[in-house]
């Protein structure tokens, strides 16, 4: 080989190595101001209203759909493409529909649009419409004229309005058009639900702009957005997969992205508030971190064995190392709810009460060997191993074990299989108390997994009911309230804390505001860069 | 000879399949755990659970559940996932079927690249230093736990080092290819984007790079040795003392047999490529089949899982049967004893 | 790593452990001080799997133990590899660990070759129908992975240490069913195996009598190979939330937790994953020195 073609190689060769280096060098860079980059770890999982139940899924939702109304931290929710409702008996519910607001194809949204949603929203019969289940059915809602819409449940309800802000409405005839002959629902077809895996058609302020699958989608804006557009709003959103802290604490503190989601590690958080050109958020969520204890199973269905292990547990090393902070729990509803009653009793550890109420048990410690199982992310394995560690005190044996969540829901779902203590989360999905008391401790919510109390009293029920036929907010949240106390009293389960919505968020980031309803807290239109 | 043999093959294949097919669909109906009631989130009441039930066609019996599964994985149609927005897994699986190859067939080329001249440097360095690096390379190689590797790379080189991009397939701002063939790679040559080419291609080295290295330690291991042999060979000795170059033998004779050596153990690589993307798509939030995989397992989206494991096992055979028939190509005498 | 598992090689003759074992052995061990070290690991991890409550410095950490008020804590002299989430000493941890993961190498191995060498003993000596049969299973077995197998067996049920040691073995006994059915296949029209045949003996006799001792080389360098790769392979499936469940000090499972917390607590991941190196190149090494001695071929 001459020297000439070997040199003549590695020139070559260098130039690819700068023209691959050079490629790679704006895939780094930080990019147009404009554009708001988003990192989770959570899968995408379609665009589509009816489907979502979960904050991953819920984001894209927000940014392209809009509901009727719009959650409000510790109030209730405001009009959004509602300006104004009615209800006199909470059982016939009026809305007059915001005037001017266009679809993404540049159609006027009209009340049509919202009965085909519900009815769609109800026929698919998946994630939310659980909250509507035995009160609205198909064809039951009506368009009085173009701008006003008629719900009619078949009882009244009164958190009807805070369950509506999980309902999005649809361009109807833009859906009709795009909608495959063949499906499971009958006229229907497959009611648009293919089109809408890699489309939207909403009103939002954001219209799909690109879905690579697994790693990221993004948004452009909506020029005809009937909200208008200032300076320093977001162009574009790109959302992006990261599976990894690492790899998210490294893009954030490099300025390469400007949002990492609430799903990292506590430490993480810790960490990255260190670099300075991060702000770490911390607010109380209207969240529950709590253990349920299966109230129907030997031992637990022994109120003073229940007492016992709650006096037990160490609450303030659970809150202070293991979540790194958070609100001490105070019964099933969150500090920040409306409704939330200040005057419940505060999780307590006093090891000689537990003693005391363990004595007065008809159950000796050393009988049973209990079982907690639990999904294997996030705080719930350092909580069972400080749990167990905790009723060792009390000379009872736990048995920790983890599992995989359809495992654990399977064994959830029935008095027998449900193990005597399961920890979960519960995040408000709609702003009303009702999610922490009915979907927790009524009868009717047995066999959900935030139900895995098993828990009954006829007296709960009671009034529980009588809160949900309750038109006036205030009424109705007392009665809650009221309810929730009596659960505590019974301690159906350890309400351990209200943990902080942490984020991690680039500075140039403003206007960020915690909502705490599931999936609320990112409507990248409300935020400005500067 | 070769048609013949690719036929009973193919039948042979059918067999087995199917018999993995029943494995599968056994294991998978009487697992554990309840997918439907976690799909459809924590306040999901009876009504619509049964309703998805009917719907993923859980409510029949199991031979008729079992028909319908046979019936539409031939069709390519593998029912629906238990994971929102509940998709055909058909098309899931041609999603994401072909990054998965996109890495492994590059992996692949990488040991390929760099085992054989690895492995021809320590034959003919026989016991001075450069073969004792190779050994402990190899054996490292080997031994190297990949997830552990692959977290390693990540951390060092993407992270501390910032020469390569960490994860995922393409950079954040930068739009795919147009889907011609899936592979972005060859896309982006096809719509004559070098620069996007390139730019795929810095994406696509960390995960090679860990699931390379341990079939490039075994590739070396064995093209030293099969350089060895021949090494003693008659026929090399007598080239050489007849005063032809050791550049040329090496060239000439011995780097074909080293080729060969070398397709022998491609078929079982393939194997571990499959097996490995598991791991390394999770770490490196490569968007394939081995990551969705792991999703699937996780959350027991069952027909996933059934298609997934076809989907493999169909792959593996493949591969298999092209290296089979390749290497009898190549090597003629072994046409006669492809039964063992 | 799993279904590269590389074959031991095979003998074209069945050949005599016993003749000048020993002058090989000790010519092998002095030229190749590789053989001596993985023999050594290889003792070092045996030692420390039976004695690891009295190795670990903190053998209660193994378990369902917090401390709280030294999580996280990097290496240092009171605890070498640091400490992790709740506090517990991870050195401990990864000591009391390798009982884990040789008593799932150990189970796995001797399950495969238990249910496996048998079945190809007799696949190859029986021939016709029943071999046929056997072989055709033992491809369906094979038609994936093991890797994919054994994740798929394992999610499926519930993950455990029972259940890691049942999936793997399920997928193992295919390697010692193939290479005894390869090894028989060769051996069976030896002479030896003639003459046994016309003295009249049994089929059975012959092949387990007269056949199937001509393995045992073969099948211990298999085996100890083979070790060091379930090893890995059950790290693979705890790295992916698959195998034994917390609290159970698992290598995998700990790099798994640790990867959370990278790059800070960067012990967490980097001992782990250590230790499941260290064992797999021990047994690697010891079984390539072993093959050396006992007369296979490179």
């Amino acid at each position: 080989m001459s020297r000439f073609s070997l040199s003549r190689r590695a020139a070559l060769f260098a130039s690819v190595a700068l023209l691959a280096a050079s490629f790679a060098a704006p895939a780094a860079a930080a990019g147009d101001p404009a554009t708001l980059t988003v990192i989770t770890r959570l899968t995408d999982t379609g665009f589509d209203p009816a489907f979502h139940f979960a904050e991953f899924d819920g984001m894209d939702v927000l940014n392209l759909y809009e509901p009727l109304v719009y959650p409000q931290k510790g109030a209730a929710p405001s009009g959004h493409l509602a300006e104004s409702w009615d209800s006199p008996d909470a059982k016939v519910w009026t809305f007059k529909l915001r005037k001017g607001v266009k679809f993404h194809d540049g159609k006027d949204l009209r009340a049509k649009d919202v009965v085909y949603s519900i009815d769609r929203m109800l026929t698919i019969n998946k994630g939310y419409s659980y909250l509507w289940a035995g009160l609205l059915k198909p064809g039951t809602t009506t368009a009085v004229d173009d701008y006003t819409v008629k719900f009619t449940l078949e009882r009244p309800f009164g958190p009807f309005l805070d369950t509506i802000v999980q309902f999005f409405v649809l361009n109807s005839e833009f859906m009709k058009a795009n909608t495959a002959k063949e499906g499971p629902f009958g006229d229907n077809g497959d009611y648009g639900t293919a089109f809408l895996k890699k489309a939207d058609a909403g009103s939002g302020p954001y219209t799909l702009a690109e879905v690579v699958p697994d790693s990221r989608r993004a948004y452009k804006r909506f020029d005809a957005y009937w909200g208008g557009w200032k300076d320093k709003q977001f162009n574009r959103v790109v959302v992006q997969l990261v599976g990894e802290a690492a790899t998210a604490r490294e893009l954030i503190a490099k300025g390469d992205v400007d949002f990492v989601d609430q799903w990292q590690p506590v430490e993480f958080y810790k960490n990255v508030a260190k670099e300075p050109n991060v702000t770490v958020p911390e607010t109380p969520d209207m969240k529950l971190y709590f253990i349920q204890m299966n109230t129907q199973r030997p031992p637990l269905d022994d109120i003073n064995f229940r007492r016992a292990i709650s006096y037990a547990f160490d609450y303030k090393t659970a809150v202070e190392q293991v979540m790194g902070g958070a609100v001490l729990g105070q019964g099933p509803i969150p500090s920040s709810m409306p409704g939330f009653d200040a005057s419940t009793p505060k999780a307590t550890t006093d090891i000689a009460k537990a003693k005391e109420f363990l004595a007065k048990s008809k159950y000796k410690p050393d009988q049973f060997v209990l079982e907690f199982q639990f999904i294997k992310a996030g705080v719930h394995e350092p909580i069972s191993l400080l749990f167990q560690a905790n009723m060792a005190q009390l000379g009872i044996k736990i048995d920790i074990k983890a599992e995989q969540w359809p495992v654990l829901t399977k064994n959830a779902a029935k008095p027998d299989t449900a193990p005597h203590f399961f920890p979960v989360y519960n995040t408000a999905k709609y702003p009303s108390p009702d999610a922490f008391t009915h979907g927790m401790y009524h009868p009717q919510s047995h066999g959900g997994w935030q139900a895995a109390s098993h828990y009954a009293n006829p007296q709960v029920t009671k009034m529980i009911d009588e809160a949900r036929t309750t038109a006036d907010a205030a009424k109705r949240n007392k009665l809650y309230a009221d309810a929730a106390k009596i659960v505590v009293d019974d301690a159906a389960a350890l309400w351990v804390a209200y943990p902080f919505h942490r984020v991690a968020v680039n500075k140039r980031i403003k206007n960020y505001q915690h909502v705490g309803v599931m999936a609320f807290d990112l409507r990248a239109y409300n935020l400005r860069y500067e | 000879m070769t048609m013949r043999f690719v036929v009973r093959r193919f039948f042979e294949l059918a067999v087995v399949l199917g018999g993995l097919a029943i494995l599968i669909f056994v294991i998978s109906r009487v697992l554990p755990g309840d997918p439907i009631r976690y799909a459809l989130g924590p306040n999901a009441s009876p009504q619509q659970i049964e309703q998805m039930r009917t719907e993923m066609g859980l409510d029949e019996s199991l031979p008729v559940q079992f028909i319908r599964l046979v019936e539409g994985s031939i069709a390519g149609n593998f029912g629906r996932s238990t994971i929102p927005p509940f998709g055909s897994v058909g098309i899931d699986i041609a999603t994401y079927l072909p990054a998965s190859l996109e890495l492994a067939f590059f992996a692949m080329i990488l040991a390929i690249a760099l085992g054989v001249p690895l492995g021809v440097t320590a034959a003919l360095y026989r016991d001075r230093w450069p073969d004792q690096a190779s050994r402990v390379l190899a054996f490292s190689g080997v031994a190297i736990p990949v997830f552990w590797l692959a977290l390693m790379i990540q951390l060092v080189v993407a992270f501390r080092l910032g020469w390569l991009p960490a994860l995922g397939r393409i950079g954040r701002n930068v739009a795919p290819p147009i889907d011609v063939t899936g592979f972005y790679l060859i896309d982006s040559l096809l719509a004559a984007d070098i620069g996007l080419f390139f730019h795929c291609l810095t994406f696509l080295v960390l995960p090679a790079l860990a699931l390379a290295a341990s079939p490039l330690a075994m590739i070396m291991r064995l093209v030293r040795a099969s350089m060895l042999e021949e090494m003693g060979k008659d026929y090399v000795l007598t080239a050489r003392a007849n005063g032809m170059p050791r550049v040329l033998v090496v060239y000439k004779y011995m780097l074909r047999n080293a080729f060969s050596a070398t397709l022998t153990i491609v078929g079982l690589l393939v194997g571990y490529f499959v097996g490995s993307a598991f791991i390394v798509e999770t770490v490196f939030s490569w968007p394939g089949l081995g990551r969705y995989g792991v999703r699937a397992l996780q959350f027991k989206d069952f027909n996933a899982i059934v298609a997934v494991t076809l989907v493999v096992g169909i792959a593996y055979a493949a591969a298999n049967t092209v290296v089979t028939v390749l290497y009898g190509w190549l090597d003629p005498r072994l046409r006669l004893s492809e039964r063992k | 790593m799993t279904s590269i598992a590389p074959s031991a090689p095979l003998d074209d003759e069945p050949h005599s452990v016993a003749v000048g074992l020993g002058t090989r052995a000790w010519a092998s061990l002095r030229n190749s001080p590789l053989t001596v070290i993985g023999f050594l690991v290889c003792l070092g991890l045996v030692v420390m799997a039976a004695f690891a409550p009295w190795i670990a410095p903190f053998p209660e950490d193994a378990g369902a133990v917090v401390k709280f008020h030294q999580r996280l804590q990097p290496p240092s002299a009171e605890h070498w590899f640091g400490t992790d989430l709740v506090g517990r000493d991870v050195l401990s941890r990864i000591v009391m660990g390798s009982r884990i993961s040789l008593a799932t190498a150990v189970a796995v191995i001797v399950a495969a070759a238990l249910i496996g060498v048998p079945l190809g003993v007799i696949a190859a000596y029986r021939g016709g129908w029943t071999g046929a049969s056997i072989m055709r299973i033992n491809e369906v077995f094979l038609a994936i992975p093991s890797l994919v197998f054994v994740l798929v067996v394992t999610s499926l049920m519930r993950p455990s240490l029972p259940v890691t040691i049942f999936a793997i073995a399920l997928a193992w006994w295919t390697w010692y069913a193939r290479l005894a059915y390869g090894e028989v296949l060769s051996l069976k029209e030896e002479q030896f195996v003639d003459a046994a045949r016309t003295s009249g003996a049994s089929d059975l006799r012959i092949a387990f009598g007269e056949i199937l001792p001509n393995l045992t080389s073969v099948l211990i360098v298999k085996t100890t190979l083979d070790l060091g790769y379930v090893i890995l392979l059950g790290a693979s499936l705890g790295f992916l939330g698959l195998g034994p469940q917390p609290p159970a000090p698992e290598w995998g499972t700990m790099v798994a937790e640790g990867r959370e917390q990278l790059p800070d607590a960067w012990w967490l991941t980097t001992f782990p994953g250590l230790a499941v190196f260290a064992a797999v190149v021990g047994f690697n090494l010891f079984g390539d020195g072993l093959n050396d001695i006992l007369g296979g071929r490179d």
